[in-house]
């Protein structure tokens, strides 16, 4: 239990940190939760059954903070271990931080400024993006501050402006996690979940100043190379563009939805194609895209998708991603 | 357990904020996200029109450290004084709007001037495109301070105009941690009004003040430069060079008058001078929509400002990309100058940190080569010989054409001889005037005529021509007494011209000046092959060669540089060190250099230490040199040294010759050094006529590398004896084990006799495995090629 007097009238934020595999990494991404300027945390280390000496070092540094609290558990995924980390967090708010990235000292103080001054139950900020030998901000960093109804939020994700789908750069009251959990052993597991959160939010706020310092020099983290395991986008917009057919709060944005799910599909078609990948998940990927496709004939998205659709019908996956990378200039992945 | 404590010195940053809304937001973020956290931050919006303000606001209103001052627009001086009054912090950084600082700089320069109390840290700034990402080539502090950081008061004082001009930091008021105390007790004012150089200003007044400088080995700042843009810095001014030229009279002022500087530092004041001036000159002609007669007028301003044309005559270093200008301007040819295609872009640069400064510059080299060229040339040639010498050179340009002419003279030699002399006429005019009053200023005059000619014709012909030709290189060649050098240079001008027949071959000797490098610069292509020439000189021995090797791999990064066979020695003592570790630098930095090493220690040592580059085993290039004499042979040659190198002491030389008189009547002695240094026109014959010497001998008894390899090449037998250091004898070991007719006795002078009676028999001749001068052909063709593929 935390016992700091000072911060009995604040709000204790709870930071889950999901380890595994980052010995190098670990603690530079401790340290700087531990620098926070704003000190009243609850940090929970969860040692996903990491095979190198991440268990130990997690330990260590929880022997001389007595903040950091270690979850050791056999390995799980990333999603496992940040759904551990849920489980155990004391805060009434809840932060997540991926251990080869690192945050700035005020990302907390000023995410839990904005949430209280904007009434908001979800904060989030900018993030800049560690290329082995650039940096790029994601944004310009202008310290604008923007508020958003849930559908809002999510239109916002969907255009990759202002509101981001990613875990890590967000404050969150504990409530609008409430018994939502990260799909277990799924990769792009934040297209399934953030919605979630944001419907769960009477209003989200962003503030445009980057805090959080995102390691993508990592070639293991899904940004690398095509695997069949990325066809969770698939289906993870699948659920969403189901969610925005069956609810009616959600009709403004539901063609923009399916847009992407469209989208997502034939991009990911086209790289099975590209990698020569086959296989049950991808058959099952297809059988759910046809499915969807007999409601989705219904709406006005982009004309192509319609003519793609009928020549991946007509003439298989070979053809259809052809097309496609006619279509997208073959650049898009 | 929490770090960063309440209890640490406060720290007050200053940004003055003009119009940046585009970056703005990083630099404050990069502020805020700093790890030292006792911060004040003080934003002067100095009446910005675009969104700046906002932006100021919104981050104050999210950070309580963060304070903004609204003022009407009056200037960044204004703006910085109003920031720096209102400064409650014990130390000052500033930053500039458009600028983003490292997360730990303030961290890292406040424990740095608690270690080391100067009152001025200064860290090492990051050039990088911010509209692109790219980070540009920025110099570093360690390169110029080397490991003496902390610079106490006095040092400071003495080395000032010496670290001005080579850091290029300690212009602007970014990337430094100054003393509030300090600053406001001596009353240190950025002048309103001044719109360039005011930061400079400011400097200046704080440095007479402060208790030294610590140099902070890290970089601290991020300097936005945006390449190609029509930002402020980047518009033109009219006022641009007399502003730089106040600036000038601001300096000289602070540094006490010129007339008190030492000679580094006067150089390093005329460097500056001259760079700075030669910046406006690139601005002026990079200006677009100024008329052609504005722009005139304006370099006839440059041209009428005495204090700028001193410098450029005296200064040691003019940027590579800016030499050309210089004739030009000396000759007041504006119109030419504007012509002139232009730069590449991405040389153009903003007012404060210059990136064209040299490593290392190099005032005596530069004299030195040119007295002494001059000397040479008037020694060797006399008044009268060279205006004879010029009259036949322009009958033969009329006559053949400009192609013909070159190779028959040398085109560069030529070139080198009228250059240097016109520029350097009215200081040799005495010594002309007592060799032969009547005809000096015939002299004079044809020169000038001469090189007008030659003006135009080489800057429409040559220089274009030879820019696009395929050219080999061969510089650092030897145009001193020692006749083994000019053999080396010799037989590297045959392996070029009979191995790689289709590269033009030019030369650039020690001696040569640097107008004529800078020439050569101005006409090498990325195809070009440099060779640099080989002998004993790569080392601490004589270190202004090995400077000029280091400034040859340095100016030409982008070409293959060959370093013909050489031996390597650097001495263990701290000259020896201190060398070592630029050539290095230097050496390893170059991407594609191959080193032949003349034995197995100079080749250990490359490959140990410039791991940079590829490193080979071979001969000297000399053993190529072959040529056959049918002479009647009679006599025997004593070839020893008589310097430092020998470990012969003369009594024991004196026996030498005493035994050598026993088997032969008739014992020469040579030392194979010209009485005379050997210019790139007697090196032939010199060599030749010492090659005919040692052909017509018996045997040759030798303790000098030369000695030895003229025997061989001549097939004379030989004696060799070993010399105080490893030279002779590493190379004997490497090449020569299994040659005939050589025979090595070290300092065993029992064995002298013996060895003679073996090689003075009738038919004796030496002979040596010539594979090893084909394996090092084979390699330089490989080379070669291999770049062409």
């Amino acid at each position: 239990m935390i016992q700091q007097e000072e911060n009995a009238a604040m709000d204790l934020i709870s930071v889950i940190v999901p380890v595994y595999g980052v010995e190098k990494e670990l603690e530079r991404c401790v340290r700087s939760i531990q620098r926070q300027t704003y000190a009243h945390l609850d940090i929970i280390l969860v040692d996903d059954g990491s095979p190198d000496r991440c268990g130990a070092i997690c330990d260590e540094l929880a022997e001389e903070d007595s903040r950091i609290r270690v979850i050791h558990k056999p390995n799980g995924g990333l999603s496992d271990a940040r759904n551990a980390g849920i489980n155990a967090a004391l805060g009434a708010f809840i932060a997540f931080v991926d251990s080869d990235d690192w945050i700035d000292p005020m990302m907390l103080e000023v995410l839990h400024r904005v949430c209280l001054q904007q009434e908001a139950c979800i904060a989030e900020s900018s993030f800049r993006n560690l290329y082995p030998a650039s940096i790029k901000e994601e944004t310009h960093c202008t310290a604008e501050i923007r508020t958003a109804a849930p559908i809002q939020a999510i239109e916002s994700n969907l255009r990759w402006e202002w509101f981001k789908t990613v875990v890590w750069n967000k404050l969150y009251r504990r409530e609008v996690i409430g018994d939502i959990r990260f799909p277990k052993g799924k990769v792009h597991e934040d297209e399934f979940t953030t919605h979630r959160f944001y419907l769960a939010a009477r209003r989200i706020a962003y503030v445009d100043i980057s805090f959080y310092n995102y390691n993508r020099t990592r070639a293991s983290s899904i940004t690398g190379t095509f695997r069949l395991a990325n066809l969770d986008a698939v289906e993870a917009y699948h659920e969403k563009a189901n969610l925005a057919h069956r609810m009616p709060e959600l009709a403004a944005i539901q063609v923009q939805m399916c847009n992407n799910y469209c989208y997502t599909f034939f991009d990911k078609l086209m790289q099975c194609v590209r990698t020569e990948m086959q296989g049950p998940r991808l058959e099952e990927v297809i059988g759910m895209f046809r499915s969807d496709m007999q409601w989705m004939r219904s709406l006005t998205l982009e004309p192509h998708y319609f003519s793609l659709f009928d020549r991946l019908q007509a003439c298989g996956m070979a053809d259809c991603a052809r097309e496609w990378e006619k279509l997208t200039g073959g650049g898009a992945s | 357990m929490i770090p960063s404590g309440k209890n640490r010195p406060l720290v007050s940053i200053v940004i003055p904020v003009y119009n940046a809304e585009k970056y703005l937001g990083y630099c404050l973020n990069s502020v805020m996200s700093q790890t030292y956290t006792q911060l004040e931050v003080i934003l002067i919006n100095d009446g910005s029109t675009d969104g700046s303000l906002a932006i100021c606001q919104r981050y104050a209103d999210m950070d309580p450290r963060f304070r903004v001052f609204d003022i009407p627009n009056g200037g960044v001086s204004g703006a910085r004084n109003l920031g720096v009054s209102k400064a409650e912090g014990s130390y000052i950084a500033f930053v500039d709007s458009d600028d983003t600082i490292h997360p730990e700089m303030i961290e890292q320069m406040v424990a740095a001037e608690e270690e080391y109390h100067t009152g001025l840290i200064v860290g090492n700034v990051q050039m990088v495109d911010f509209s692109t990402g790219k980070v540009l080539p920025t110099r570093l502090s360690s390169e110029c301070v080397g490991t003496h950081r902390r610079l106490s008061a006095e040092e400071f004082k003495n080395r000032r105009m010496q670290l001005i001009w080579l850091t290029s930091l300690l212009e602007g008021l970014y990337g430094k941690l100054y003393s509030t105390d300090t600053w406001k007790k001596n009353h240190v004012q950025c002048p309103v009004g001044v719109s360039l150089g005011e930061d400079f200003i400011a400097n200046l007044q704080y440095f007479a003040a402060c208790q030294g400088v610590y140099f902070l080995d890290q970089t601290v700042y991020y300097y936005n430069n945006i390449q190609n843009s029509n930002s402020l810095t980047h518009q033109y001014r009219p006022d641009l060079f007399q502003t730089k030229m106040m600036l000038m009279d601001e300096l000289e002022k602070h540094l006490g008058g010129i007339a008190r500087l030492s000679g580094e530092a006067l150089t390093c004041f005329y460097n500056y001078v001259a760079s700075s001036g030669l910046y406006c000159v690139e601005r002026l002609r990079q200006a677009q929509g100024v008329a052609a007669e504005e722009k005139q007028r304006i370099l006839r301003l440059i041209c009428g400002d005495a204090r700028f044309m001193e410098a450029l005559n005296k200064a040691a270093f003019i940027h590579p990309q800016y030499a050309r200008y210089v004739p030009l301007l000396r000759h007041g040819r504006m119109d030419k100058l504007l012509r002139l295609p232009l730069a590449n872009e991405a040389s153009s640069q903003k007012q404060a940190p210059r990136q064209d400064t040299p490593a290392q510059p190099t005032p005596g080299l530069a004299n030195r080569t040119l007295r002494k060229g001059l000397q040479i040339s008037v020694r060797l040639l006399g008044p009268r010989a060279l205006s004879g010498k010029l009259q036949r050179l322009e009958q033969c340009l009329a006559e053949f054409g400009i192609r013909e002419t070159m190779s028959r003279y040398g085109f560069s030699s030529r070139k080198r001889l009228v250059r240097s002399l016109v520029a350097r006429l009215d200081a040799l005019l005495p010594a002309m005037i007592d060799a032969s009053r009547t005809h000096a200023q015939d002299v004079k005059d044809h020169i000038y005529i001469t090189e007008q000619r030659q003006n135009r014709m080489l800057q429409r012909l040559l220089v274009n021509d030879l820019r696009q030709k395929k050219k080999a290189l061969l510089l650092c060649t030897a145009e001193h007494q020692n006749i083994g050098d000019a053999a080396i240079t010799l037989a590297e001008q045959a392996i070029l011209r009979r191995h790689f027949p289709d590269y033009f071959q030019i030369e650039y000797s020690t001696y040569e000046s640097p107008e004529q490098y800078a020439f050569i610069q101005s006409i090498v292509n990325e195809d070009d092959i440099i060779f640099i020439s080989g002998g004993g000189n790569l080392g601490s021995a004589y270190a202004e060669e090995e400077e000029l090797h280091r400034r040859v791999v340095t100016d030409f990064p982008f070409n293959k540089i060959i370093i013909l066979p050489q031996t390597i020695s650097f001495a263990a003592d701290e000259q020896g060190r201190r060398e070592l570790a630029l050539s290095q630098k230097a050496y390893n930095a170059h991407p594609d250099l191959i080193i032949f090493a003349r034995g197995q220690q100079s080749l250990d040592f490359a490959r140990a230490h410039f791991s940079g580059a590829q490193s080979f085993l071979a001969p000297d290039v000399v053993m190529a040199l072959r040529r056959r004499y049918a002479l009647d042979r009679a006599g025997i040659l004593l070839c020893l040294r008589e310097d430092g190198e020998g470990v012969l002491s003369p009594q024991q030389r004196q026996e030498v010759h005493r035994l050598a008189l026993r088997q032969d009547v008739a014992v020469e002695r040579s030392t194979n050094m010209a009485l005379h240094d050997v210019s790139r026109e007697m090196r032939s014959a010199v060599v030749h006529a010492e090659l005919r010497r040692f052909a017509g001998k018996r045997l040759v008894i030798t303790d000098r590398l030369h000695g030895l390899i003229f025997a061989l090449v001549t097939g004379t037998p030989v004696i060799v004896l070993r010399t105080a250091n490893q030279k002779i004898t590493e190379y004997y070991d490497a090449f020569l084990k299994d040659a005939e007719g050589c025979c090595y006795i070290g300092a065993d002078m029992e064995k002298l006799e013996a060895a003679m009676q073996g090689l003075l028999r009738p038919g004796i001749g030496s002979r040596f495995d010539e594979g090893v001068v084909k394996a090092l052909i084979a390699r330089l063709k490989d080379a070669v090629c291999g770049m062409e593929g």
